[in-house]
Formats: structure tokens, sequence, C-alpha cells
């Protein structure tokens, strides 16, 4: 039993790592309607750009210019590669913006190579402590609570300010909020801006814990996606309950199965969800 | 030269081949499968532990090791496929295979795949794969013939699975499938069945992909995971892109291009060229060449025309 | 027995009540209007009838059967064609293919009907394509059959539209404003196409706002007003009755005077499928 409640805790903390991508990534879907598929190179190209500024900066510094680089090449990517492609069928945004997110990759590769990097956190961060049942390291600690802070922020600014609430009616639905005398262009950009903002915050914490190559974002992407598509496609709360689940199954998981296969287990727990409940926990009926 | 050209022939049809399953679900019908490489790694994989020997030592972690010859293997392979096709269809039924969907489903079932395959080593030797599969009558031709003839088998059963898609998306049924992937709320007031009919067409291009892994088997005579990851998906992706979706001939003119100028080409680089980023330059380039298409050329190079009909001239 | 029957239908969106307690019937080979103000509740029935929304209540027979519940196709596949209001049409595929997908759900389209039996198949889509050709050329289309469907005007768009609907042989079609937004030019021939359909034992439900062009064609016509069936009969007499002109022109309190009338209204129509039945 208390191994199992270690494991819920760790999926806590793994829950923690998807929220804040899985919040952007939703966002960037309702505001656009399709999935970008260079989201995850986004939290790639934010972990690097973290990397680099931090060989010369504090690494506090450093991560925050990391998110505002995001923040600015989001908007700039949607109106240089996707604005152009306004009314045209969905797929050939998806498929656009699977391209980008090969050009991205190589890019990454070609500037930073393709080795295993770390980001170098001061040695008092890594010293394991025991809070409760859990051994953790301060880092970890950091990380989470600001997840879960941002998360919990970003929420309340999407449900509870005037801002918030029309970027949620237009993702909901951009022919009323147009009609209703919402600036969608503006809009959209500011959205772009927040929810790349939150890949970049993304990548970083993600990069904080762990060694990570050229690919991690990517093959975050389908985690991600998955806990978008079990909690409700465009759904703010969604996205964060999602990230929980998707978090708490695949470490609980281990229980059972070869901790090398619990990344699966995302995977299966979206087919299952498109088999029961295909709209999600929080989504809307109509796909 | 001709060695070059042998292995572009070769590349070429495999390419070609992954691209006309793909383009019969993506272009003909609005389907956009991510998850190629699994599909083509089913194939592959079925065809190489049917043919292993039941007997070889070298190959004990298999699920399992049948000994039959290439054409039983090929034939299970394609069906295999075809039924993992339904399956993975199945879970998309609900939400009626749409588009969105299907792209997140179909890659986390390759990915899936993959990680099962590295991981789950009981199932299929882990990393090494299936080694040693056999080569169907190599005892006629040598070993350099064999790949010439390999080559030319290849392109004479590429040529007839495009003749038999370009007659497919020519009949009712193909019309059937354009009008779906166009409105499919309209298809359905129609009385189409939409779920119905793209997961047939699903199921059909998956098979397509079977086979082709039936052929790769024995032409790399090793299966291992490191062939089935997500680029070989986004080279057909390409392929189909560029060459022109909806058009049975795409593919083919797509799979001459990229493999020529991208896979190959680059064996005519002048000397000193630096080859350490030359990957990454092929990748950046492959990224803009969809993006750009898509945006100034979205029909690709051969383009869908409306089909014309005798009672048009009469 | 009527072909289309509607009993007590009623649906609502989050609290918001769109019809409530609808019922009409649609009779043989007859050409039925179905009007009202905007917000009505108008396309909510054609979108429980043609399946792509199920209702709270109510039922739903096409030719006896009840089709609630069923999808949009199974619905179609029972001989109810619906057409949308802003023209839907293939835009890449020709005009002609336009036609000939239209007709292919009352044959063998299957991917095994194609390989096995082509001579066949070619056969039976050589006679669609005549019988399309010739409704093209009615219209003066004919050239255009092999031109991308996107090519045409907008006019053209409708015409195609319901020329796609019925290559399909309905028995009910069933039209959303087919006239809203079109040339003057084309009004005159969708008016001769509808009433062509009647002819050819087609029963019609026409959603429209144009009255002057209902007046012309429906033999009968059912006034919604909010959510509920206001009235029903010739549109020479029900233009007449002061509830329906209020209905329309939102004067006065239309709310009182609507709730006592429907309660007729309904026992009405329900006595008229009563005596049919």
């Amino acid at each position: 039993m208390d191994n199992f409640l270690t494991l819920v805790g760790f999926g806590i903390v793994t829950g923690g790592s998807i929220m804040v991508p899985a919040l952007g990534m939703t966002l960037m879907y309702g505001s656009s309607r399709f999935l970008n598929f260079a989201y995850g190179d986004f939290m790639t190209l934010a972990a690097f750009i973290t990397i680099s500024f931090a060989s010369f900066l504090p690494l506090p510094v450093a991560i925050v210019l990391g998110v505002v680089a995001l923040a600015c090449f989001g908007p700039l990517v949607q109106r240089v590669v996707f604005a152009p492609l306004t009314g045209r069928n969905s797929l050939v945004l998806l498929v656009t913006s699977l391209g980008l997110s090969f050009v991205i990759l190589n890019c990454i590769r070609a500037i930073w190579g393709t080795e295993s990097r770390t980001l170098s956190t001061p040695k008092s961060l890594t010293h394991g402590m025991s809070v409760g049942p859990f051994l953790v390291t301060p880092l970890e600690l950091i990380i989470l609570v600001s997840a879960l802070v941002i998360s919990g922020l970003v929420t309340l600014l999407l449900y509870k300010t005037d801002l918030g609430i029309k970027i949620r009616a237009t993702a909901e639905s951009p022919g009323l909020a147009q009609t209703s005398g919402v600036a969608v262009g503006q809009l959209r950009t500011a959205t772009w801006a927040l929810a790349s903002g939150l890949a970049g915050l993304g990548g970083i914490l993600f990069a904080l814990r762990v060694a990570f190559t050229s690919d991690f974002g990517f093959s975050l992407l389908l985690t991600v996606a998955a806990a978008i598509i079990v909690g409700g496609l465009g759904s703010p709360v969604g996205a964060v309950v999602g990230a929980l689940v998707i978090g708490i199954l695949s470490e609980v998981s281990t229980e059972w199965i070869d901790p090398s296969l619990k990344s699966g287990v995302a995977f299966v727990a979206l087919a299952v969800m498109m088999l029961v409940r295909p709209h999600g926990l929080f989504g809307r009926a109509e796909a | 030269m001709i060695d070059f050209l042998v292995v572009v022939v070769t590349l070429g049809c495999f390419y070609a081949l992954l691209a006309t399953g793909l383009n019969l679900q993506l272009g003909t019908s609005g389907l956009a499968n991510l998850g190629v490489a699994g599909f083509f790694a089913v194939g592959a994989y079925v065809t190489g532990m049917v043919m292993a020997p039941r007997d070889a030592t070298d190959t004990d972690e298999l699920l399992f090791k049948l000994g039959q010859p290439w054409i039983v293997a090929a034939v299970a392979a394609v069906v295999v496929t075809a039924v993992v096709g339904l399956l993975v269809g199945f879970v998309m039924s609900r939400v009626r295979l749409a588009p969105l969907f299907v792209a997140i489903i179909t890659l986390a079932f390759a990915e899936l795949l993959l990680l099962l395959l590295t991981t789950e080593s009981s199932l299929a030797n882990g990393f090494n794969g299936v080694r040693n599969v056999a080569r169907p009558l190599s005892g006629v031709a040598g070993y350099f013939d064999y790949e010439r003839y390999f080559a030319i088998v290849l392109l004479v059963l590429t040529a007839l699975v495009v003749a038999l898609v370009r007659y497919i998306t020519h009949t009712p049924y193909g019309r059937t499938l354009r009008a779906v992937r166009e409105d499919p709320e309209l298809a359905e007031s129609m009385g189409f069945d939409v779920r119905r009919l793209r997961l047939g067409v699903f199921v059909l291009g998956c098979a397509i992909m079977g086979l082709a892994g039936a052929f790769w088997a024995p032409y790399a005579t090793v299966v291992e995971p490191s062939a089935f990851a997500i680029d070989a998906t986004f080279l057909a992706l390409v392929v189909v892109i560029i060459g022109g979706s909806g058009n049975a001939l795409g593919p083919a003119a797509g799979s001459v291009l990229v493999i020529c100028l991208i896979e190959e080409g680059s064996r005519f680089l002048p000397g000193g060229f630096a080859t350490d980023v030359l990957p990454s330059a092929r990748g950046i380039v492959i990224g803009l060449l969809l993006i750009v298409f898509l945006r100034l050329r979205p029909d690709g190079l051969v383009a869908e025309r409306p089909q014309p009909h005798r009672e048009v001239e009469a | 027995m009527s072909p289309l029957v509607v009993q007590g239908l009623a649906k609502s969106f989050g609290g918001v009540i769109a019809i409530d307690d609808v019922s009409f019937a649609l009779h043989d080979g007859e050409l039925l209007g179905l009007i009202g103000p905007n917000g009505a509740g108008k396309s909510t029935v054609l979108g429980v009838l043609s399946g792509a929304m199920a209702p709270d209540r109510g039922s739903v027979t096409v030719h006896g059967e009840a089709v609630v519940g069923l999808s949009a196709h199974d619905i179609a596949r029972r001989g109810l064609r619906r057409c949308y209001q802003l023209p839907r049409t293939l835009l890449p595929l020709s005009v002609l293919e336009n036609m000939l997908v239209g007709a292919h759900t009352r044959h063998h389209t299957t991917l095994r009907a194609a390989v096995l039996h082509p001579r066949s198949t070619r056969a039976t889509d050589h006679v669609t394509a005549v019988e399309a050709m010739e409704f093209l050329d009615k219209f003066g289309m004919r050239h255009l059959a092999g031109q991308p469907a996107r090519t045409l005007s907008g006019g053209q768009r409708k015409l195609l539209s319901i020329g796609q609907a019925l290559m399909g042989h309905p028995r009910i079609l069933v039209l959303d404003e087919p006239v809203a937004g079109v040339h003057p030019s084309f009004v005159e021939d969708i008016a001769g196409l509808l009433l062509d359909a009647r002819a050819n034992g087609v029963s019609v439900l026409v959603v429209e706002h144009n009255l002057r062009f209902l007046e012309e064609i429906a033999d009968r016509v059912v006034v919604m007003a909010a959510g509920k069936v206001l009235a029903e009969g010739r549109l020479s007499d029900v233009r007449e009755r002061d509830d329906v002109a209020e209905a329309y022109l939102g004067r006065r309190e239309p709310r009182q005077p609507t709730d006592s009338r429907t309660t007729d209204t309904t026992g009405q129509s329900q006595q008229m499928t009563g005596e049919r039945s």
C-alpha cells in the first residue's frame, strides 16, 4: 500500500511535468483548430536555447529567456507558416505542422548536435531528502510546485479574466466570437504566445530533471496529446486533469509492467478513451 | 552506376508501395495515417518470423518460428497487417475515423509497436530483430545479380499495385471515397456509411504496407526495429504530398524525386562537404519541401483531376 | 399512409428549448412548406428528420418505420434525402461526378463489386451518367459536366446539389431554403425542378422564408413559431390568421396567444394523420 502511494506520488510529479505543455497544446488547438505536431519541438527548442543562455547567464535568467524566446517564436511561426493556410482543410495544417516539426528538429540537430545534454543545476538542489514516504530532491519539488502553480494560474486566467474568457470563447466557436466583436487576429497571436511560452516552460522543466536529446520533445508530443484528448480537446481543466490521469496511470502501471514500457501506457489510455468516451472527460460531445 | 540505379529503383519501389497505401488513405480518403512505419514493420516482422527455421538457435527469442516458404509468409504478412489495421481502425471507429484522431492514434500505434519491439525482447529479439531472413530463389541468381532481379520483380509488383489502385480510384467506389473525403456529412446524408467506408479503405491501405514489408524482409535479410522509425512514415508522407495526393500516379512520381534527390542524391555531392550536418540538412530540406508544397502546390506534381467520362464527350 | 410523420418532437440545447411537441405529416406526393420566423426551430426539425441530431422526445416515421435513433446514412437509405441550405457540392470532383455520387447508394459501389464485376459496374455507371446528363441538359449545364464543381456559380451549385439528391431516387426530399441567396434567374428553375420531382411521386418538404416562392409551388404549409407548430393549411388561408402574422412580424406580445392556439393546431394535425392512417 505504501508502495502504491509512492507510485501515486511519482505519478503526480510526472503529471505535473505534462500539465504545463498540455495546457499550452490544448489552447493552441482551441485557437487554431488543429493539433500542432511541431509542439513537441517547441519544447525541445526552449530547452536548447536555455542551455545556450545558461552557459554565460545565471540559470533562472536563462530559463526566463528561454520561455520568452518561445513566446515570441510561436506567434511568428503562426503568422509565417499557418496564417496563410487559413480556410484550408485541417489536414493541410496538420501535415504542415509535421513538416515544421521536421524542420525545427533538424535545425536543432544542426546547431546543437545530437548528443545527450543536461542543464547543469546547483549541487545543493540535487541532494535527496524525504518528504513523507517520498525521497525527492529539492529540485524536483521546485519543478513540481512551479508546474502546479503555473498551471493553476493559467487556468484561473482562462476562466476568471476578461482576456481568458475571450480566448476560451474563440476556442469554442470562432464565428460567435467574431460576431460579438472580439479581435480574433490579436487574440490568436496572444493565444499562440501563451501556448508557446507554456511549451517552452514545459520543455525546460523536463530538461531540468533528466538528460535529453534533440528529439525528446517529439517523443513527449504523443504523451501530451494523449493527456489533452483524455481530458477533452480544447478544455483547459481537461488538460490539467488529463495530465494527472496519464501521469498517475503510467507510474502506477509499473506495479505490473516493465517500467521501460510505461511511456506506452499513455497510448493505451488514449485508445481506451477513444472507445469509451471519445470526447474526453471534459470535452464537448461533438469532435 | 548500374548498382546505384538498382538501389534507387529498389528503395524507390518500397517508398512508392508505402506511399500508394498511404495515398489511398490520405489522398483519396483524407485519413492521415502516421503509423505507416508500424504497418510496414508488422508486414516485415511477420514475414521474417513465418520464414524463420523452427530449429534456428540464433533466433531464439521470436514469438513464433514457422519455417514456411516466402510466399506463405507474404500472404500471412498481408493478412496480419490488414487485421492489425482493422483493430487500429476499430479504436477510432467511435469518432468515425475523423482525421485528427486518425493522425494521433496511428502515430501512437507505431510508437507503441516500436516500444514493444525494442523492450520486450521475447517478442522478436529486441534490438537485434529477426536475422538471416532467407531470400527466396536465391539459388537461381548469384548474390549481385539477385539484387538486380529483385529490383525488377519489385518494380513489376509496384507497377501492378499502382495500376490496381489507379483503377480502384476511377471506379464508383473511388468516387465515393473522394466524396467522403470532401464532405463526410454530405456523404452521410446521401446514404453512405462514412465510418465503414473509411475503415475499409484504411485496412486496404494497411494491407499494401504489409505487402511492402513482406518484400522488405528478404531484401534486407534483417528485420530490426531501427528500420521502422518515424522517418519511414515521414518519407512516405513527403512522397504522397509532393507526388500529388489523390492521384494514383503521384506516389510513383514523388518517390522517384524524393529517393533520387534526397536519399541517394547526396552521393554526388563534392568531396569535403561537411558530412556530419548532412542528415540534418536533408531533414530541413524535406520539411521545407513539405511546407512549401502544401502552401504553393497542394495538388503535388501530379494533380488529382476530375475524371473524364465518355458521356461528357458524347 | 403518409411517407413522413412527425409526432411530438421535442429537443432542447442546454436548457434552451428549440422545439417542443412538434407534429405534422408530409402526405404522399405532396409539396409541403415549413415556414416560420428565425429561431422557430425549423432547422432543428430538419436536423432531427435527417438523423443529424437526436430528439429528446417524439417520433419520426418514414414510410411507417420509426427512424429516430438511426444514423443519417440509414435514414438516407430509407429514401429520405436532405439538401443543405448552403449548397454542398464536392468541389474538386467534376459536375458529372457529383451527380454520379448521388446515385451510388442505389448500386453496389463496394470495392468488391468494382474489382470483381468491372463490366457490370461500368455498365451501371454508364446508365447513371446518361440520366445525369439529361438532368444537366435541362438546365443548360451539359457543357459543364467535365468541369470541377468549384467553377460553378452559386445558383448552378444549388441546382447541382438538388440534382445530386434526386439522383438517389429518394421518395422524400427535404430541402433547407432552396432559393435563399440564389440569383432570381434560377428561382424558376428550382421551382420547376421541385414540381417535376413531385410529379414523379417524390414527397417534398421545403423549409423556406420566401413565401412568394412557396405560394407558387406548395400544396400546404406548416407554420412554426417559438419551437411549436402554430398553424397548418393552405398558405393563402394561413397567412390571413392574426397569430401567424404576429409571429412573423413580431408584433405585440406573441407569447400568450401563441400558446393557446398551438394546442389547437396540434390537435388538428393529429386528427389529420388519424384520418389518413
